[in-house]
């Protein structure tokens, strides 16, 4: 699983300014590009979601949709629906028809119509059954993932056992909210022992606890499309199946607006402090008072309770903390009830302390909450790779998708590689939506380099520069999960802005 | 709310329930760390003051932290730097700021980590106010045009 719920973290921020005028949509041709993907690659049904800005009232506004499509391996979407929550409402869509075409290097467009018009995306695969796609219509930004469907999946009966869940976005008044925490799903149609954190503009709920939670269902014809209906803990969503270890969720309430994933949890799984143990990555988003923010690091457990090896960029409206700056001293404790929650936090003795919400999924991945004052953000945390990072090792092809804010909001989607002839070297190609008119770039080349640090189990620079120009230059730093995947945090002080990298084959 | 609610109803449904599966509920709730002390600018609500000034100068998107809208205000005791969020709400609300404009602000003061920035949650000029946080001191910019709500949000085109 090389992506869980960090893009929609991100851009539950999105802080932008008012959408400029002018100019034309600037498209390039592409250029010749290796790989074995083509429109074949992309066949099948294929849950998305994603969230953005959407222009209302003559300003962004926080949106999101999730979906499922169906592509027929030769260019056409034959059918599928969406959920999507506005700012006047939530809607749900069927899709009429669209188009798409793949590249040889795994990017691609595509076209979705409904009765409303017809919307458009950039997408870039990592293999057949996932990718990243980001919305490039002047009036609509938004960046998330897809995943292909596995249709036998799409019955009460299989989406039974324990989950845990991250969905952020709105409240109804307007406060940015991050929700983490597990379930257990019945395979008929309730939820038990709903445990969960909110997190409501920087405000922590401590833990909730329920032991009949919710309930779900599945639409009549889930079996074309993967659609269902799930109330956790008072809360109403639609969830799209992926399979029986992960779905979709988007917030069917209004005027608040969610959107999140939950992932199976480890069946019969007592948590303790033994199931936090090695090096770990994470990436989180979202808001503070300050406005956008996000957060990259690593640090290591030691399987009793206390942290050490602590890593951290944090990006907040511009301001940037780089840990560790003094003596950092941390601790955790993975919930006495066994569900898989807990708490980590770290004090840094120069910057001060850090303090997050986890619920483990497995011992190597989780949902993940930062509860610092004010402060709103949530994303994954992976464990680490114990094998070499070395420049040959991450030498390869990726896709990449980053999001974020800068004077705007701003979605990027692309494949680059990693030379493995001249370590680090970096070159590839993007596409991305600065949200507005003429404000939608295809076919960007793109050149940079990733530099790996004395160790490079800590924290690496990655930096990019498009062209023609005139250039701009985006600054990273790169925490390694492991040779298929690194997590990126902007480190720019005039944009913040967040993404992942995942290896092709 | 709407968690609120059912929760409430949930309780009470499931009194028979709750009586017997409280010790296991009181069990099963996990605890939660104190809070830290913050390590960054926070807006403290029970500060709150109102400004009111002379607009010196006025930014729409500062290039320096806090990224966003900035206006500088010469006040009785002197000039003060107000960070506004995103100029995108001010823009959608036609709400200009140029020098000498008088302006009030509600807001509180924010200061740490060497910044001192007064960050406000509603400005107002002549009868025009525009909220820009919410009470609990999020950027209501977040919202975007959620946040200006009503008929006015109906104003939208286009596919979706």
């Amino acid at each position: 699983m090389k992506r869980l719920v960090l893009l929609g973290a991100i851009l539950a921020a999105a802080f932008a300014a008012a959408c400029g005028g002018g100019g034309t949509v600037v498209q390039l041709p592409p250029p010749p590009v290796p790989g074995g993907f083509s429109n074949a690659s992309f066949n099948g049904q294929y849950a998305f979601s994603m969230s953005g800005r959407e222009l209302c009232v003559g300003v962004g506004s926080f949106f999101a949709r999730a979906g499922s499509i169906t592509a027929d391996g030769a260019g056409h979407i034959t059918g599928g629906v969406e959920d999507v929550n506005t700012c006047t409402g939530v809607l749900k869509l069927q899709f009429t028809g669209g188009t798409y075409s793949v590249q040889p290097d795994g990017r691609g467009i595509l076209s979705l119509t409904n009765n409303s018009g017809t919307t458009n995306y950039s997408i870039s695969l990592s293999s057949n059954a996932q990718g990243f796609i980001v919305q490039t219509d002047a009036a609509s930004t938004a960046s998330g993932s897809l995943q292909k469907q596995d249709p036998t999946a799409f019955s009460v009966t299989r989406l039974a056992g324990p989950y845990v869940f991250d969905v952020n976005g709105i409240t109804g008044t307007l406060d940015p909210e991050s929700i983490v925490g597990r379930f257990f799903a019945d395979g008929v149609s309730g939820l038990q022992n709903v445990a969960y954190d909110s997190n409501i503009a920087g405000a922590p709920s401590g833990q909730q606890f329920l032991a009949t939670g919710g309930f779900y269902s599945l639409d009549a014809n889930a079996s074309q499309t993967g659609r269902g209906t799930i109330n956790i803990a008072g809360t109403n969503y639609a969830l799209y199946i992926v399979d029986a270890t992960r779905f979709k969720l988007i917030g069917t309430g209004f005027p608040e607006a969610f959107l999140g994933e939950a992932f199976a949890q480890v069946p019969g799984a007592a948590f303790t402090n033994a199931s936090l143990s090695g090096p770990y990555s994470f990436l989180i988003g979202g808001s503070s008072t300050m406005g956008p923010i996000s957060t990259a690091g690593r640090f290591a457990a030691d399987g009793v309770g206390n942290i050490t090896g602590v890593f951290l960029d944090e990006n907040n409206n511009g301001g940037l903390t780089l840990l560790p700056k003094g003596t950092v001293t941390g601790t955790y404790t993975v919930d006495a009830n066994g569900l898989g929650g807990g708490t980590i936090t770290w004090n840094d003795s120069t910057v001060g302390a850090f303090s997050f919400i986890f619920y483990l999924a497995s011992p190597t991945q989780a949902v993940f909450q930062e509860t610092d004052n004010q402060i709103t953000s949530d994303g994954t945390l992976l464990g680490q790779t114990n094998s070499p990072i070395t420049a040959a090792t991450l030498a390869g092809k990726y896709v990449y998708s980053w999001s974020g804010v800068s004077n705007d909001e701003e979605d990027f989607v692309g494949q680059l590689s990693v030379s493995n002839a001249t370590p680090g070297a970096i070159s590839g190609t993007m596409d991305f939506n600065e949200f507005g008119p003429g404000k939608q770039f295809f076919n960007f080349p793109i050149a940079g380099t990733l530099t790996l640090g004395s160790n490079p189990a800590n924290n690496n620079t990655f930096q990019v520069q498009t062209t023609p120009n005139p250039p701009t230059t985006f600054n990273f730093t790169a925490y390694v999960v492991n040779t298929n995947t690194f997590l990126l945090v902007g480190v720019d002080g005039n944009r913040v802005i967040v993404g992942t990298a995942a290896r092709q084959p | 709310m709407q968690r609120k609610l059912f929760s409430r109803a949930l309780g009470l449904s499931s009194c028979a329930l709750l009586l017997f599966g409280g010790a296991v509920w009181a069990q099963q709730l996990a605890q939660r760390p104190q809070k830290a002390a913050p390590r960054g600018l926070v807006y403290d609500a029970a500060r709150e003051v109102v400004l009111e000034g002379t607009v010196i100068n006025y930014t729409a998107n500062s290039q320096t932290a806090p990224l966003g809208a900035r206006v500088v205000l010469q006040t009785a005791s002197g000039p003060v730097d107000v960070h506004l969020g995103s100029a995108s709400l001010l823009q959608a609300s036609n709400f200009s700021l140029a020098s000498g404009d008088v302006v009030r602000v509600l807001g509180a003061n924010a200061s740490g980590r060497g910044a001192d920035i007064f960050l406000a949650r509603m400005i107002q000029k002549g009868a025009q106010a525009v909220a820009l946080r919410t009470p609990a001191g999020a950027p209501l910019s977040i919202a975007g045009g959620r946040a200006l709500g009503g008929q006015k949000a109906q104003q939208h085109g286009g596919a979706r």
